[in-house]
């Protein structure tokens, strides 16, 4: 059980953690997600008790990460940003290496480290260099550090950055893995990411803790979902128009037409189930229907929409590098 | 406090630092040890591995220069933070390592005095191991100089050179006592400006301008007080000051005197204390700002 309350952290003037308190359960995938600079590192290292807070508290288990830091530091696996690697060594070196510094007991390390290699793939490796490893590696094997000695608490800085789709979904399953005896967090601001592994996402903006749920919790909290249509029509208008007139259905704007083909996009009442009244509709006006599908809020907009509210309640957008996702204009 | 200490000294072996720094120690030792030695006869070996001395400044930020710095830049130091260990225990880890990589050519040069023996009748073998002790005393407190400097930046090759620049200054400390005025009205000049350091040393560190200012104000009062009351005080009072720190008097004692200077040796050890204990207090004022 982790809990955080109050957190502040000041550099001088700019305040990169403003007051974020959450509390974490066991056995749980817990997702930061945020632009960069956001906060979430800055979070991220004073939980681990890399940084010092300007003020507020890091209970996990019970202890406070200020007054046993040690004892807690025993709780928790920590992959930082940048993996933090040895290029000295190989990886089977470093290994042995975080086993002696985590203090794990003599007889029980070489069966640890069997363990974190063989569950981040990095067999074949083991042997080398780290300074002659690909990034996908290096980032396996400070993965591998983090999870060595199977810690309670595994907090994860972006793990899957650098990694390639198939490294990916190795990466997300070994995640999956973990969190049924262990509780998980992981940052990313890749929001497709956050989606597919997370039970739980905290959104973080300029600081803030601006939203707390699990994925549908927070779809629910923006509300309405949408329906995208594309039909085989000139008259975008008159196909606007009949499917305006079906219950359940607030808004219908036209998003694209060309060449004898329209794109619809309809907005519709919470809970509404319209696919069939849409179908008979289109049939009946002698619309040949060529696409029908709901898209669901993503969390894409989710955060965007979250994002921009906070920006509008003034709150200054100071460092805000959102990437992904950006528009070509 | 092992898995650092052992993971340092297997990073100073695995690259060359290591190698060449033990290399080019027992080469100065082994050098002059001909010369003086062997080729001139001397039976003592006390003055021979005291030259070694002057070399420090260039082996020695070899030796430290990457010992903090290299942790903060790669980030590493991530790892070793958000460990179950004192900060203490890796910062007191990584300054043995380096003693004991300062150690073998002492080490090794432990055998010349033998040698002497094994040659001469006239071989003083318990002050030639004692100034052997000294010489590694002497290198420790330079170490934790530069382990410290080291902690300040995250570029190698700043930490570097100022280590060799504090090493400079400190063996040039005997000749700036020579120029040293000695009459009351200069030695007190000197005092003044000796206490405006202090008080710029405290501001660097405590950011308080008033307080800083009010320091100041204080001492150079006193400082003027007791000169208007009894200026005869003031005389030869810096090179009394200065030579008191002097780094080098103590192992020129055990070289050249034959004498066991504890004094000496204390002095050594409580700096090289001193600035281990500065550089954990640095590394978790980092942390806190």
């Amino acid at each position: 059980m982790i809990e955080v309350r109050n957190l502040v952290k000041r550099y001088g003037e700019t305040l990169a953690v403003d007051d974020i308190s959450f509390t974490l359960e066991p056995g749980k995938i817990y997702g930061f997600l945020g632009p960069n600079g956001a906060g979430k590192s800055t979070t991220m290292n004073i939980m681990t008790g890399y940084l010092g807070a300007s003020s507020g508290d890091v209970i996990i288990n019970g202890y406070n990460i200020l007054d046993d830091p040690e004892k807690v530091k025993q709780y928790i696996g920590y992959l930082p940003e940048l993996p933090p690697l040895y290029m000295e060594m190989t990886p089977e070196e470093y290994l042995q290496f975080v086993a002696r510094l985590k203090k794990i007991p003599k007889e029980k390390q070489s069966e640890e480290i069997e363990l974190a290699i063989e569950r981040t793939h990095i067999d074949e490796v083991r042997n080398k260099l780290i300074s002659n490893l690909s990034k996908g590696y290096r980032q396996r094997v400070g993965l591998a550090q983090a999870i060595m000695g199977m810690p309670e608490v595994m907090i994860l800085d972006e793990p899957t950055v650098g990694l390639d789709p198939k490294q990916i979904i190795e990466i997300r399953d070994l995640i999956k893995s973990l969190a049924q005896e262990h509780t998980v967090i992981l940052s990313s601001h890749v929001l497709a990411e956050v989606q597919a592994i997370c039970d739980h996402i905290l959104i973080i903006y300029n600081g803030k803790l601006i939203a707390s749920g699990t994925p549908e919790e927070l779809e629910e909290l923006i509300g309405a979902s949408s329906m995208e249509v594309v039909l085989k029509t000139n008259s975008s208008e008159s196909a606007r128009r009949i499917l305006e007139g079906i219950e359940g259905i607030s808004s219908v704007t036209v998003t694209r037409f060309e060449d004898g083909v329209t794109s619809l996009l309809l907005k519709l009442n919470k809970g509404a189930d319209v696919q069939e009244a849409v179908f008979n509709a289109c049939v009946q006006a002698g619309f040949p229907i060529l696409t029908l599908k709901s898209t669901e809020m993503s969390l894409e907009n989710i955060f965007l929409e979250l994002t921009e509210a906070a920006a509008e309640d003034n709150i200054p957008v100071a460092g805000y590098n959102y990437d992904e996702g950006g528009s070509d204009e | 406090m092992t898995a650092i200490f052992r993971r340092e000294l297997r990073s100073y072996f695995s690259s060359m630092i290591g190698y060449v720094f033990v290399a080019a120690a027992v080469a100065v030792i082994g050098f002059y040890f001909m010369i003086r030695n062997m080729m001139a006869g001397y039976p003592g070996f006390g003055g021979t591995v005291s030259s070694l001395t002057s070399f420090l400044m260039i082996l020695i930020p070899l030796l430290t220069m990457k010992s903090m710095s290299e942790e903060r830049k790669n980030k590493t130091d991530q790892l070793l933070f958000t460990s179950p260990v004192s900060i203490t225990d890796i910062v007191v880890g990584k300054y043995l390592s380096m003693l004991l990589v300062y150690a073998v050519p002492l080490l090794i040069s432990c055998l010349c005095p033998v040698i002497i023996a094994i040659y001469g009748a006239t071989s003083q073998l318990l002050g030639d191991y004692c100034t052997i002790f000294a010489v590694f005393c002497f290198g420790a407190m330079l170490i934790s100089i530069g382990l410290f400097i080291s902690s300040q930046t995250e570029n190698q090759i700043i930490a570097a050179i100022v280590t060799f620049i504090v090493i400079l200054l400190l063996d040039l400390w005997e000749t700036f006592i020579s120029i040293l005025p000695t009459s009351a009205g200069a030695s007190f000049a000197g005092c003044l400006v000796l206490w405006l350091v202090v008080a710029m040393i405290y501001f660097l560190f405590s950011r308080d301008i008033s307080l800083t200012l009010i320091v100041a104000a204080v001492g150079g009062f006193i400082l003027t007080a007791i000169y208007l009351v009894k200026a005869s005080l003031y005389e030869n009072i810096l090179v009394k000051l200065m030579s008191a720190l002097s780094i080098l008097g103590p192992v020129d004692n055990f070289a050249n005197y034959n004498v066991f200077d504890v004094k000496g040796i204390v002095m050594y050890l409580s700096i090289s204390a001193l600035f281990v204990f500065l550089t954990v207090q640095g590394v978790q004022k980092r942390r806190w700002s």
